[in-house]
């Protein structure tokens, strides 16, 4: 379960630029369901994702994921349970452009004690399951943004995290491939992962897999609709 | 900490140089040429160094030489009655030896008068008689002198003087020999005009080498006009000359304008905005910052590691087997005929690990301290895309 409580996330704090991103945010999600944050453009919803996500913490309030207040954690331990409990897919994928697929999937396990091996059988067994395994030697460069976005999806579950976060992950794909994507997060939400999403776009959340919509405006939480 | 997980970044890192290949083997060319003009260096003045202790070791306990108005003047034999009397003193040995300008070759050579051969800091060929002299293989070689052939110089008093080439120094001796002549103490003592009761200086052996600095004080205290050089003062005087404070120094501070212009090359190019994306996306995939700097810390061992071991093994075979070509005309000393000695092999773990002090370390720094910066930026940033 994700529980935020009264989070806020300020950007240069007490600077001439300071930007309040997220205010007094409070939210709930249960394990296994699938949310989206909604929101136009700076409304701050990549910004909660980042804090739900543990990538950065709150200037204020609490934000509890697995039952473990994460916004106290020591970088090192944030960063350990980072690993092991959330897999990212970002907007832009960013994956390694010179990297390989499959290394481009092994990165999250390179400072880990798991042998280089059993790395590769993970990598492995995921792409073939997103219908990459062909394409596992190839350069990143060389695969559409379609293809990119698989390999940026088995990156993000090498882990075998209980949490996934994607922030716009339609918004560099066609109709048909934002279809497959959230395919792929219906099998995931079947596997009883925690999926949230931060999009604007309607394709996705009128999905049917959707099971809880939190509307942003302004870094604060202005509306919440459950199925 | 599991050895896996270091072996996992080790190998990440091989492959992060492999993806530049272009900047990284820049980087190690120009460190390559760092370390090796730096070992080139210290490796040639530890060659020297060990030449100039292997010919002190032969030389005299204590030289006495006569000042007057502030040089070195010819010392009379009376200093030598003088000093053997002192308790403690074995032996003393005027000595007979002076410089001669060969114009012909724009060339300094130091001709040496002998009773005998024996004794001598360097090893002989041949038998000296009168009119014959033994050369150093350096003149030799630019005068086309053989065994056998005739040497015609000019005396003091602007005469020609012919003798005999007898004998040709080995070249194991070179450094020490290249540019001597070596004559009876007769001939020299004519030669040079040198009065008989007069020498160049006076060479004092003593039986017990802790009594020597007592007997260089009684000395100084019997001939006050005297200047009194004990082997160690001498010592101290190769050190300077070839020692840190001269050669090393000079080594030293090389090296160091040189791995400062590789830190400033680098700093200067700093990360590049892709290498800045790439740590962001390490960090916001589970890397920590120590794992960031120890990927980024086994990069610049390996590049580090891989040029200092070349830089050394070229300076190896460019001081020891070639000669040394590219530092004697800046190194060496004022005789035109210098360049041509062999320098004997002479590599001190010391020295070693000073080239490494002194080049990997800056460098270790100029590839860590921007990945460090770079690595603590909030993974968040990455998100955003940078």
């Amino acid at each position: 379960m994700i529980r935020c409580e009264h989070v806020t996330k300020v950007f240069n704090k007490g600077r001439a630029n300071e930007v309040v991103a997220v205010r007094d945010v409070s939210l709930e999600i249960a394990e296994g369901k699938v949310a989206v944050l909604r929101g136009p453009s700076g409304s701050g919803k990549t910004t909660l994702l980042s804090l739900i996500a543990c990538v950065a913490r709150p200037t204020s309030g609490r934000v509890f994921v697995s039952g473990k207040e994460v916004s106290k954690l020591p970088e090192n331990f944030l960063t350990s349970f980072r690993r092991e409990h959330v897999g990212i897919i970002f907007q832009q994928f960013n994956l390694i452009p010179e990297l390989s697929v499959l290394d481009n999937v092994t990165l999250p396990l390179v400072p880990t004690p798991i042998p280089p091996r059993e790395s590769r059988k993970r990598a492995l067994e995921l792409l073939r399951r997103l219908g990459m395994e062909k394409r596992s030697s190839f350069k990143v460069r060389e695969l559409s943004g379609g293809e990119q976005q698989r390999v940026a999806i088995a990156r993000a579950m090498i882990a075998n995290p209980r949490i996934i976060v994607a922030d716009e992950p339609t918004a560099h794909l066609d109709t048909k491939l934002a279809e497959e994507f959230l395919d792929i997060m219906r099998s995931l939400k079947q596997e009883g992962r925690t999926i949230v999403i931060a999009t604007h776009d309607p394709l996705v959340y009128e999905h049917e897999i959707v099971d809880v919509i939190f509307d942003m405006r302004d870094g604060m939480l202005v509306g919440v609709e459950r199925r | 900490m599991s050895l896996e997980k270091h072996r996992n970044l080790l190998d990440y890192a091989v492959s992060f140089l492999l993806r530049r290949k272009g900047k990284n083997f820049a980087t190690v060319l120009v460190f390559t040429l760092v370390v090796f003009t730096l070992a080139s260096v210290v490796m040639m003045m530890g060659s020297l160094k060990q030449e100039a202790r292997e010919t002190l070791s032969l030389a005299p306990d204590i030289t006495v030489q006569k000042i007057i108005a502030g040089r070195q003047g010819l010392v009379p034999l009376e200093y030598a009655t003088a000093i053997e009397e002192i308790r403690g003193v074995s032996r003393v040995e005027p000595r007979i030896w002076g410089y001669y300008y060969d114009a012909e070759e724009d060339a300094t050579y130091t001709i040496i008068g002998v009773e005998s051969l024996t004794g001598l800091p360097f090893e002989v060929r041949g038998n000296l008689s009168e009119s014959a002299v033994i050369v150093g293989e350096a003149i030799a070689r630019e005068k086309r002198l053989r065994i056998g052939d005739r040497l015609i110089l000019r005396d003091h008093r602007g005469e020609y003087v012919k003798f005999r080439v007898v004998g040709i120094f080995s070249s194991r001796s070179a450094l020490q020999s290249a540019d001597i002549i070596v004559m009876p103490r007769s001939e020299a003592r004519k030669f040079f005009g040198i009065p008989k009761e007069y020498s160049n200086d006076l060479a004092v052996y003593v039986a017990n080498p802790a009594e020597l600095s007592n007997i260089a004080i009684k000395i100084s205290q019997k001939l006050p006009d005297a200047r009194v050089l004990t082997k160690q003062q001498i010592r101290e005087t190769y050190d300077a000359i070839f020692g840190w404070r001269s050669g090393v120094f000079l080594a030293a501070i090389l090296g160091a304008i040189l791995a400062f212009a590789i830190l400033v090359w680098d700093r200067a190019s700093g990360l590049t905005a892709e290498e800045k994306k790439e740590i962001g996306i390490l960090k916001a995939l589970g890397w920590s910052t120590g794992d960031v700097l120890e990927m980024r810390t086994f990069e610049g061992v390996v590049l580090a590691l891989n040029s200092y071991l070349a830089g050394v093994l070229l300076a190896y075979l460019h001081v020891f087997y070639l000669g040394a070509p590219l530092l004697k005309p800046v190194l060496l000393g004022w005789s035109t005929l210098y360049p041509e000695f062999e320098l004997m092999p002479a590599v001190t773990f010391e020295d070693l690990i000073l080239i490494f002090v002194i080049s990997v370390v800056p460098f270790l720094a100029a590839i860590v301290v921007p990945s460090w910066r770079a690595s603590t930026i909030d993974p968040d940033e990455a998100m955003r895309g940078i």
